[in-house]
């Protein structure tokens, strides 16, 4: 019973954790911030990236999608690809994992949250994605 | 007699500062990576000192515009006005300049892990936006105090980067062709080259996560070498020659934005003819902000 109770709670508690699909991107050809915000660009184009983290040193890209996100591991592969294609890079190795959601994405290790627009006309959510 | 002494000096002050009354930016735009959907701006100040009391304040704007990843297309739109503040005349003129248009091409590209080269071809035209008709007590004026050259110019060069995290370098080489007008005043034809070498020292030693603010030293070179002008469809004999101006500035750099400024300093002026005015000394500052365009396509909205 001394053993049984603790391996419930755990057992419960590790259901209850709720975990976000991550996609870690290997980066080329970035040198400088300019270069990642050519891609964060177009990373604001992918709905169910909630998360995104710039590793100038490590020359890595790091996207944590909403929770409940529908995006496939494939698709998000694509669209980490076609974001760093379209930035004007080479993509890198892309890998997808489950893992479980972090109580905070903290701004001094480089996440920063993707601007969502809510205004209705186009030049209002021009606005708030860029200012 | 004081209308010849004007003429001698505006002729003398020809072909001098070949960025300044119609061209743009002193630290050039053709190497900014600009990626698709990205908008790039960047704000310039440019005053300029010279003899003959020659003071010349320059506020170009360079845009750019990622059409696709490889191809972009920039602007050069440049205001501005000049002063020549000698003697009891002190003819002042200014307002827009010639309006640079272009498109670059990025033929040939290696992306790694923390270094990146490119080689960019670029072509376009200077439109005639500016004013070369500008007189003074009668006297048509020359290149100092003209803002345009009053003809549709062709630009064309090729840009070539090579950026690593911590030195990048950038060089450039551009030709612009300027046709002889029959009135007025018309610029020399120009050949540019820009070499420019950057060194981010700060954070000293870089973190191992994270995208960290920097601040970088640059210096830029620049070598000018103009044809002679024209005024009234003949040939200016002070005008024209040949310069190399050395810039240092620093600049602090984030995810969003770009700022600079330094001073510039001509390290040989071999100018056509005599009596030139040369410049003595110039500064420089600059505001880059990058956007993303305007309107979304809808079609990548697929995911949620």
């Amino acid at each position: 019973m001394r053993r049984l109770l603790p391996t419930l709670l755990l057992l419960a508690g590790g259901l209850r954790a709720e975990t976000v699909t991550r996609a870690i991107a290997g980066v080329n050809g970035i040198t400088s911030p300019r270069g990642f915000f050519n891609i964060s660009v177009n990373i604001y184009r992918v709905p169910a990236v909630e998360w995104m983290k710039f590793d100038l040193e490590a020359n890595r890209l790091t996207l944590d999608c909403k929770p409940g996100s529908t995006i496939t591991e494939d698709e998000l592969r694509e669209a980490v690809r076609s974001a760093m294609t379209l930035g004007g890079f080479k993509p890198g190795p892309v890998k997808v994992e489950r893992v479980e959601q972090p109580s905070e994405h903290p701004a001094k290790l480089g996440w920063r949250k993707v601007k969502r627009p809510t205004a209705k006309s186009g030049v209002g959510r021009w606005f708030q994605i860029n200012f | 007699m004081y209308n010849l002494k004007a003429l001698i000096r505006a002729a003398a002050i020809a072909g001098f500062f070949p960025a300044a009354a119609a061209a743009s930016a002193v630290t050039f735009a053709t190497s900014l990576p600009v990626g698709q959907d990205q908008v790039i701006i960047r704000f310039n100040m440019q005053p300029m000192f010279s003899t003959h009391q020659l003071n010349n304040f320059q506020f170009p704007v360079s845009v750019g515009y990622g059409l696709t990843s490889r191809f972009a297309l920039f602007a050069g739109l440049s205001q501005g006005f000049a002063s020549l503040d000698s003697g009891p005349y002190r003819p002042l003129n200014g307002g827009a300049g010639d309006t640079n248009l272009y498109a670059r091409y990025t033929l040939y590209k290696i992306d790694k892990p923390g270094v990146t080269f490119r080689i960019a071809p670029l072509a376009g035209a200077f439109l005639p936006t500016g004013n070369n008709s500008f007189t003074f007590q009668g006297k048509l004026q020359s290149k100092s105090l003209q803002t345009g050259s009053g003809t549709f110019d062709p630009y064309a060069g090729v840009a070539v980067g090579l950026q690593y995290h911590r030195i990048s370098g950038n060089a450039d080489v551009t030709y612009r062709y300027n046709p002889v007008a029959s009135t007025n005043f018309s610029l020399g034809s120009e050949l540019r080259v820009d070499s420019h070498f950057e060194y981010k020292f700060w954070p000293f030693k870089m973190p191992a996560e994270g995208l960290p603010r920097s601040a970088n030293i640059s210096l830029e070179s620049n070598y000018y070498r103009d044809s002679r002008d024209h005024l009234n469809g003949v040939v200016s004999p002070n005008s024209g020659g040949r310069i190399f101006r050395e810039s240092a500035s620093l600049q602090l750099s984030s995810l969003r934005w770009q700022v600079g400024g330094g001073v510039i300093l001509p390290l040989m002026q071999d100018l056509n003819g005599t009596g030139r005015t040369t410049q003595k000394l110039g500064y420089m500052m600059f505001f880059e902000y990058y956007l993303a365009r305007p309107i979304w396509r809808k079609s990548t909205r697929r995911h949620t």
